[in-house]
């Protein structure tokens, strides 16, 4: 009965009362999600949305432009994973909306828009000073990310444990069928009575001791873990530490000489160890979760709970910091993740994916995200101020002291004003797709002849009027979406004044970005590259990763294609000087050296046949987009090609250090009654950078200003 | 403008997710175990695979419950007193299942520790003990060796406008008919105390009763007190309190 009339409570706020103008500041994952939102039909135009963004196009660190040939030019490289449930939510929503017309447009369902891509691969460097690459292909799992979950659905550590003795049983049962005449042995599970008799059984008689005993260990602890998720600490541990060091002393004579071998143990040895992390540190019965283990280094972690160096040093877990670009200030000596939000990484990576473990965009991040939900917004009535920087926030105190504390104005900078007064058409038709263009459509802007020396998404670009928003009259609630690294030169008053926020910015670091992408006249398997499209991590730097993405070269448009597609991306160390007006142009003629040199020594490795008789790249097959002025040879041929340094504040990637994520501010708790804040460096539960963290930080930036989505709805928001 | 025009964010339900669903009622394996729990039913299933069965059921019961609670508070649909009777009901019925589940537990851990390498047991199961053991109670300290205890079976009657949250642990040995309970207290000593709380004695079959009463200008905060044995002036439990910044 109070639930209904709190129904109709509501129903009446959204008749009567006039809208509420948000001002949605930035135009990421984030900020979107949260306009996104803010707009759902079911909220009856309560809220009018207006979006300020910088520069030509919506996206953020997601943001992609079509380059000369309409080639696809990103941020950086981006993969969906398969538990990204809000984000695929979010998107197949979209475009369900949007209902686009599959005659005239090849990208018009979701599922147009992502496909499968199941085969990962992680590096190990041999004692020779040879790489080689463990590729696996992830088997496709059940449902799609995205479909509703089950009623009553949760997750809980007790289940991660059963699964993660159950993944160490099945690698350590791969081994032993390779081996012959192994015994055949299982636990009874028909009797749980002789459940610790068997346990008792296997460590007095030795059975730990052989290869089929410890897959018969592991099938135990694996009852023990599933009937009996509160057993004594000590209990479990013991038994655990018996599994690890027979299986050390089982597997460590064969590792030698087998390098397969070596890293299914590198697996078993971080799988053991996790698990007698958890129960040694008690996650299963903490109330934070794995947050309780977030001030420790994952590795260090590892360490504590028993991993071999070897094993923490392994090709797994460079990918996992890899993957996170989680070196501290950029430098490669100092690799940190808290070890609560890495363990929660992994655990939703490889145990709860649906349909693929990752997915690919079939065009640009811009192209395949943004544009569609521009087009859905647009059409919600969401107003788009492009070309609108955040130069400033002030705040105002009401008589209520701490609890009354709001945003009072807004300073923008206009960068650029269109032409006749409407608004900016950011979009362009690539092959039936709307697109985002690496450059503003000039055309449509006053004084473009002078707009073309700006460089309107850098730092360090300015020029323009003054427009100031004031509470009240231009906006009631302010959705902050911008990046982290943008806070402390935009929020100043709110930083110096405010200690909590303080704390954020001092302690939740952010981390510069590099990438390239090459096109190739020659195709993979000439290169030398004769597997499935691939995405490897923990290669070697300064370029640790690398996609094989030839499945673009179809999106885009060229009068002759290429017959490959690669991109390539890492941290990038932060040099002197950052005030200075040419430090985006040196860190930019940085990365170039660093791909340069990378491609000349590194790259054999992965593509033999990418270099000639002296094992340097054979640049000649470099594909030039701009066709007609193919005149660069040998190393300049790179300038054909596309690379970046993401060095602007707002584009650094959010770090999790250890001992940081408590610092972050919840969109739900900012402090400031008409704000909420929204982006992946929130503390938005996923406290990690990742598209999916920034949908969750944009759903509860949504739910502090419309109590819409439910918290329940956001999916993982209540995970341990 | 006016402050008063100026609109507000509604205050959030919580602003911090819930890590995890079976710590968020507080019980945990030493709350109270229910009278007609018999561990060692004769004839009945064994141990192992009734400490299973009800393993299974208390889990299951915290997350339904947690999860439950807290969908009807996030729909707006949850004021205090419905909130209390929630966490109440829960409470009450975890409180049931986790007892007859915590004895059935002793036991096998007990066998455990008879057979496989804890105190008593043999040099080979030495051989394999981890570094991180820690000693157990040897089998004659065990309550189930000496016969079932008498237990507590405790009802809670809240009485609050705001969402407030309670814990209530209570040593298995303790007797329901003669527990005290005195003002309960938050860590900052600045802020009151919840002096309106007391034990009925249980009668006549009827469970105790422990009745908090919060009143509607209490500051938020988490309030806790030691639960006394009146008959042995030791310590039976604790009860704490968790009141809501907002209605």
């Amino acid at each position: 009965m109070i639930w209904y009339e709190r129904l109709l409570v509501n129903e009446a706020d959204t008749t009567e009362q006039k809208p509420v103008r948000v001002a949605v500041i930035g135009g990421g994952c984030a900020a979107m999600t949260a306009a996104f939102e803010l707009t759902q039909p079911h909220l009856k135009g309560r809220y009018q949305i207006t979006v300020y963004q910088p520069g030509w196009r919506l996206g953020g660190k997601g943001a992609s432009g079509r380059g000369p040939s309409a080639r696809i030019e990103e941020h950086g490289l981006h993969l969906w994973m398969g538990f990204y449930e809000n984000a695929f939510r979010l998107m197949r929503e979209c475009y369900g909306e949007l209902a686009r017309d599959p005659r005239t447009c090849p990208i018009a369902d979701w599922r147009d828009a992502f496909q499968a891509a199941p085969l990962i691969g992680v590096t190990d460097q041999l004692p020779s000073g040879e790489w080689q690459i463990w590729k696996g292909m992830m088997p496709p799992s059940d449902g799609l990310p995205g479909d509703k979950l089950p009623a009553g659905h949760s997750w809980t550590i007790a289940d991660y444990m059963l699964r993660t003795v159950g993944l160490v049983r099945n690698l350590l049962e791969t081994i032993r069928q390779s081996e012959p005449a192994a015994a055949q042995a299982s636990p009874s599970e028909s009797n749980p009575s002789s459940l610790t008799e068997q346990v008792q059984r296997v460590l007095e008689m030795g059975e730990l001791a052989t290869l089929a005993g410890l897959t018969q260990g592991l099938a135990l602890l694996e009852m023990v873990i599933g009937s009996l998720a509160q057993y004594p600490d000590n209990f479990v541990l013991r038994f655990l530490d018996a599994l690890t060091r027979n299986a050390r002393a089982v597997l460590e004579s064969r590792l030698a000489q087998n390098v397969p071998l070596r890293r299914v143990w590198q697996v078993i040895d971080l799988t053991l160890a996790t698990l007698r992390g958890m129960v040694r540190f008690g996650i299963a019965a903490d109330p934070r979760g794995f947050d309780a283990i977030d001030d420790y280094d994952c590795r260090e972690w590892l360490l504590l709970c028993g991993a071999s160096p070897s094993a923490v040093d392994s090709g797994w877990v460079r990918a996992l910091y890899d993957l996170g670009f989680s070196y501290e200030n950029g430098d490669l000596r100092r690799p940190r993740i808290a070890a609560g939000q890495a363990l929660r990484s992994m655990l939703r990576a490889f145990f709860t994916y649906r349909g693929s473990f990752f997915w690919r965009m079939q065009a640009g991040m811009g192209d395949i995200v943004f544009a569609p939900l521009y087009e859905v917004l647009k059409r919600r009535g969401v107003r788009f101020e492009f070309f609108h920087r955040l130069r400033n926030v002030t705040l105002g105190t009401t008589t209520a002291g701490a609890n009354g504390r709001y945003v009072a104005g807004l300073e923008l900078e206009v960068q650029a004003r269109v032409r006749g007064g409407g608004e900016y058409q950011p979009l362009v038709d690539i092959n039936g797709v709307p697109c985002w263009p690496s450059l503003p459509l000039y055309e449509q802007l006053e004084d473009s002849d002078i707009m073309r020396q700006r460089h309107f998404e850098s730092h360090w670009d300015s020029g323009g009027a003054q427009r100031l928003l004031a509470v009240g009259t231009d906006f009631d609630a302010v959705v902050l979406g911008i990046g982290l690294g943008a806070v402390p030169h935009v929020c100043r008053e709110l930083v110096a004044r405010d200690a909590r926020w303080r704390a954020m910015v001092d302690h939740v670091q952010t981390v510069a970005t590099q990438a390239f992408q090459i096109w190739m006249t020659e195709d993979m398997a000439a290169l030398g590259w004769r597997d499935l499209p691939i995405n490897v991590s923990g290669f070697v730097e300064p370029f640790d990763t690398w996609a094989d993405m030839q499945h673009l070269i179809g999106a885009e448009a060229w009068s002759q294609a290429p017959r490959a597609l690669a991109y390539f991306c890492s941290v990038l160390p932060d040099l002197a000087g950052f005030d200075n007006a040419d430090y985006p142009q040196r860190q930019r003629q940085q990365v170039r050296q660093n791909a340069v040199r990378f491609l000349n020594r590194d790259i054999g490795q992965l593509w033999p046949a990418a270099t000639d008789g002296a094992g340097r790249f054979r640049w000649n097959i470099l594909a030039d987009a701009a066709q007609g002025n193919d005149l660069a040879d040998g190393e300049d041929r790179f300038a054909t090609q596309y690379w970046t340094a993401n060095v602007n504040p707002s584009d650094r990637y959010i770090l999790s250090l250890p001992g940081s994520t408590k610092y972050r501010i919840s969109p739900l708790d900012t402090g400031y009654d008409n704000l909420t804040v929204a982006g992946d460096w929130t503390a938005c539960s996923f406290n990690a950078g990742c598209v999916e963290a920034a949908v969750m930080s944009g759903r509860l930036a949504a739910h502090a200003i419309a109590e819409s989505p439910p918290l329940n709805e956001i999916v993982g928001y209540d995970h341990p | 403008m006016e402050e008063d025009e100026r609109w507000k964010r509604p205050t959030p339900e919580r602003t911090q997710p819930i890590r995890n669903w079976s710590t968020i009622l507080g019980a945990n394996g030493e709350t109270a175990r229910a009278p007609h729990s018999n561990p060692t039913p004769a004839g009945g299933p064994d141990p192992v695979s009734r400490a299973v069965e009800l393993g299974y059921r208390v889990i299951d019961e915290y997350i339904r419950q947690g999860q439950n609670a807290a969908r009807r508070f996030s729909e707006g649909g949850m004021n205090g007193g419905a909130l209390t009777a929630t966490w109440q009901d829960a409470a009450t019925r975890m409180a049931q299942l986790s007892g007859e589940w915590m004895g059935l537990w002793l036991e096998l851990a007990q066998r455990a520790a008879g057979s496989a390498g804890m105190p008593g047991a043999g040099p080979a199961a030495r051989a394999f003990s981890a570094p991180f053991t820690t000693p157990t109670a040897p089998p004659e300290a065990s309550p189930l060796r000496s016969g079932p205890a008498a237990s507590a079976r405790v009802r809670l009657q809240v009485s609050s406008a705001r969402p407030t949250e309670v814990t209530l642990d209570l040593r298995p040995e303790c007797t329901a008919t003669t527990l005290v309970v005195h003002s309960l207290r938050a860590v900052d000593p600045n802020l009151p105390r919840i002096s309106d709380v007391g034990f009925t004695p249980a009668a006549n079959d009827q469970p105790a009763v422990l009745t908090i009463r919060v009143a509607p200008e209490h500051p938020a905060g988490t309030y806790s007190a030691v639960i006394v044995d009146a008959k042995t002036n030791r310590p039976a439990g604790t009860v704490s309190v968790t009141v809501a910044d907002h209605a």
